[in-house]
């Protein structure tokens, strides 16, 4: 008996394929208006952006961030600073270092235009959490703001740590603000130098209830101290979690060559194409479902490559070390011959 | 864990409109919206993490399907939201939401409503900013005479809970699953359909418990990779998957849940003793959305129900060939666990006369 | 997917039912924890003893609370283990051991107040009892039967059939009408 054979055709797709048909979840590149700015601290600018058409604008999960257009061809990413529930308008604090920030700083006005991309989300908030420390270090107070907003929209408790430097507290009245509305379980830590933090941090991760999450985002001296307390206080790692400053783009790898063995066809495969949209283009058919290297179908022989990067779920540790297939539509290499 | 209290069924009473009585006048073809499981030239069926991407039309010999998110049944709609309902009704423990799942169930309320005004506009229409409030809707369905008004979030603005209305609207049953202490779970859940399982029951497990009694899925690494995909799936695109089984009822019963096993496991003794059970044997298909929502991250691991018979499957001899071709093949394990190893030689046998 | 064709026989992937996997000896204490909530279920003699090792290893490392509960499903018993839980603090491990039925539910109770698998190790003394939920009325009924076997639901009253598939959320087994489709 044979086993599964699959002699499927590739799959052709409409071209125009829509994921979301509703305008309000849109998250590709597009331009949305300044309508407010506000300058928080001498070095931190609020931006508010809305749809210029009014059209509603995608939801996203506390603790998510917003590529935006920074002048010159880069892009940074803004962790923005609603709850996300149903927004209005997507809110970023932006402060002014240099490159991008120091363009955005410069050049926004209300009324002007952003290029943006997204919402995404790489920090969200546990939904089993029973309570949330957030700790926040100076402009890392933007992810910290989502989601203790978040925390009150739900009725939820959470005990914020904010350590900055006096004068350099962006969004402090906010959170007092969050702090001080009627019911709200809501409580403010402050800290304002480095010991101050560190006897904070300890202190705070001892004494949270059962069933805690803790989420943290400044810069790495402060995540270093936070990890290293929180393994001292025995939390799991499953409840600590963290964000950096720049989120990490989505590697678009070096451009590569790809050889069809049968053929002696060469594909060009440039930086940010995959090996499986190289081939298709090239006419050159090859079976696909989810593009996501989770599926299987796009598996193709190798015969020899000088380097094979797989980014896959599908292949085992041993298959990949045998280098004998590779997932098209996720991995990547340098010169790759396949057996086709 | 919460259960939603028992509301008043909302009847079904269809507006008499023109969209409303050409919808209803659709002909009543099982076979014509069955979104067909099997690949051309394919034989012998095993578990796969067979993903493709949603909402792409999809021909078969009988018809088409899959245009859409939502199938609502054609000219059957009234009849399985009628089923639907009266399951709700009966036994509110239908729907399960744990604690931290609230947002998204408002979450895929929004989205589904969204897009069914979207993909439905003569019958289905969603009004926002009603008065001016961004957090306002009005939802209004012909096809059953739902005129809802509601705020997004605000629970007593709704008759029951935001799960339960969207159930209460489409033929699919609602799963959501988020992941939790690095593992993704069936956190929430609006299941009147279920085959032979229980939401009660399934409700806060992990992928791999939920398919410990699927043979070969876990070793075989497809449970593995199912909640990989799950959890890594982009915000913007939204994907399906097919399966299928031969359900253990010969009725077009959609309800074949674990909870009313008592009041279906009698059926298919019944039908073989009257002699009619193999021709009314229903291939049921399943099909499954996947759509990251926003605002909670929660994904849908939304079950569309389709059924059709071995008669009607027979009027395509193609389909016919391939189905006593797939069920000949088919391990003994897999055939046990999907309840039907014992009819096979009579199934193939009525497929292939 | 790889066309294989004319293979001899096909390899048929094991099963992996979804069942309790309960050490065979009692696991340690988990030093990394900065305090532990031992507790011991069921009033027998074993978990007692159980109990007192894991006490004199934890006490030793970090502080401790013993909790001796007789009766999970005795509302006061209840009450006091869900204080013992809302006086813990996050950096807790907490160590479970009884009878298979008084585990279950009280894992499955911890689970309910968000306790991650990394913070629960449970050691199952007998297994003469197991929580068995009825799919046809939801309620818990405790009863010496194995996966297989029948036991009467306290709540409706049917002849269930137990199945072998349990659910850590609810902590407990499958079951469903023995006598469904009998005529």
């Amino acid at each position: 008996m044979s086993a599964v054979v699959s002699s499927t055709a590739p799959v052709q797709r409409a071209e125009a394929y829509v994921g979301h048909q509703h305008p309000g979840y849109a998250l590709g590149r597009r331009r949305l208006h300044v309508v407010g700015l506000e300058r928080l601290t001498d070095r931190v600018l609020h931006v508010e952006l809305a749809d210029p058409s009014g059209r509603p604008l995608a939801a996203f999960q506390p603790g998510s961030h917003l590529v935006v257009e920074a002048g010159e061809g880069r892009r940074n990413a803004y962790s923005l600073t609603g709850d996300g529930f149903n927004p209005a308008t997507y809110a970023i604090s932006v402060l002014r270092l240099d490159g991008g920030s120091a363009w955005l700083h410069r050049t926004l006005e209300v009324g002007g235009e952003l290029e943006v991309e997204g919402p995404r989300s790489m920090f969200p908030a546990a939904h089993d959490q029973q309570h949330a420390l957030l700790v926040a270090g100076g402009i890392g107070v933007t992810p910290v703001l989502s989601h203790a907003r978040a925390a009150v929209r739900a009725g939820r408790s959470a005990t914020v740590l904010y350590s900055y430097r006096p004068g350099h507290a962006a969004h402090l009245d906010d959170l007092h603000e969050l702090a001080g509305r009627p019911g709200s379980r809501v409580r403010v830590v402050e800290a304002t130098d480095v010991k101050q933090t560190r006897v904070s941090l300890t202190g705070l991760l001892a004494d949270q209830p059962f069933g805690t999450h803790a989420y943290a985002c400044g810069p790495s001296g402060l995540l270093e101290a936070y990890e290293e307390a929180a393994e001292l206080a025995g939390w799991p790692a499953s409840r600590v979690h963290l964000e950096r400053f720049v989120a990490p783009e989505l590697d678009p790898g070096d451009p590569f060559t790809a050889t069809v063995a049968s053929t002696g066809r060469r594909v060009e495969v440039p930086s940010g194409t995959s090996l499986l949209e190289g081939l298709l283009a090239a006419g050159v058919p090859v079976g696909y479902l989810c593009k996501q290297g989770v599926c299987g179908e796009c598996r193709l022989p190798v015969r020899a490559a000088a380097a094979l990067d797989h980014r896959d779920v599908v292949l085992t540790a041993e298959e990949r070390q045998s280098g004998a297939h590779v997932m098209a539509c996720v991995s990547r290499g340098r010169d790759i011959e396949l057996d086709l | 864990m919460t259960t939603t209290t028992e509301a008043p069924v909302p009847p079904i009473a269809p507006l008499d409109t023109p969209a409303v009585r050409a919808f209803l006048a659709q002909p009543l073809d099982h076979m014509a919206r069955l979104p067909w499981p099997f690949p051309d030239g394919y034989e012998a069926f095993r578990y796969s993490v067979n993903v493709d991407q949603a909402r792409v039309p999809r021909p078969t010999l009988a018809g088409e399907w899959g245009r859409h998110l939502v199938d609502l049944g054609g000219a059957e709609y009234p009849t399985i939201m009628a089923e639907r309902r009266a399951v709700l009704a009966a036994d509110p423990a239908r729907v399960k939401v744990l604690p931290g799942m609230e947002l998204a169930c408002w979450d895929l309320l929004l989205y589904y409503f969204r897009d069914l005004a979207l993909s439905y506009p003569e019958v289905m229409h969603l009004d926002e900013r009603v008065d001016g409030d961004a957090d306002r809707f009005r939802w209004r369905n012909d096809l059953l005479g739902t005129d809802q008004e509601f705020t997004l979030g605000r629970e007593e603005t709704l008759p029951c809970g935001p799960l339960e209305m969207l159930a209460r609207e489409v033929p699919d049953d609602l799963l959501l699953v988020r992941e939790r202490d690095g593992r993704l779970h069936f956190d929430a859940g609006a299941v009147t359909f279920a085959a032979a399982w229980s939401v009660s029951f399934d409700v806060g497990m992990d992928m791999y418990e939920i398919h410990g009694p699927v043979p070969r899925m876990t070793g075989s690494g497809m449970t593995a990779r199912a909640e990989q995909f799950l959890l890594r799936m982009p915000a913007d695109q939204v994907f399906r998957r097919v399966n299928w089984n031969v359900a253990a009822s010969p009725t077009r019963t959609y309800d074949i849940s674990l909870e009313a096993l008592p009041a279906w496991a009698g059926d298919m003794d019944a039908a073989l003793a009257a002699g009619t059970a193999i021709p009314d044997c229903q291939l049921r298909i399943e099909l499954e959305h996947f759509v990251r929502l926003p605002m909670s991250g929660a994904v849908t691991f939304n079950i569309r129900t389709f059924m059709a018979s071995l008669a009607e499957v027979r009027r395509f001899p193609a389909y016919a060939a391939q189905l006593a071709t797939i069920l000949d093949e088919l391990p003994e394990d897999l055939a046990t666990y999907k309840g039907f190893a014992h009819l096979i030689p009579q199934m193939v046998a009525y497929l292939r006369s | 997917m790889a066309e294989v064709t004319g293979a001899p026989a096909e390899v048929v992937p094991p099963q992996h039912p979804s069942l309790p996997a309960w050490p065979t000896e009692p696991p340690s204490v988990d030093q990394t924890g900065t305090s532990h909530l031992v507790l011991a279920l069921g009033g027998g003699e074993d978990a007692a003893s159980t109990a007192r090792s894991w006490l004199a290893v934890a006490a030793a490392q970090a502080p401790t609370t013993l909790g001796v509960l007789d009766d999970v499903d005795d509302p006061e018993d209840r009450a006091t283990l869900l204080g013992l839980v809302d006086r813990a603090r996050t950096g807790v491990r907490v160590l479970v051991v009884g009878g298979q039925y008084d585990v279950m539910q009280a894992l499955a109770l911890l689970r309910a107040r968000g306790a991650h698998e990394s913070e629960l190790r449970a050691f199952v003394t007998d297994r003469r009892e197991l929580p068995v939920f009825c799919g046809h009325c939801q309620s818990v009924t405790r009863a010496v039967v194995e996966p297989g076997g029948e036991a009467d639901c306290r709540g409706c009253g049917r002849v269930l059939e137990v199945h072998e598939h349990a659910a850590a959320t609810l902590g407990a087994f499958l079951a469903s009408d023995a006598r469904a489709g009998a005529s």
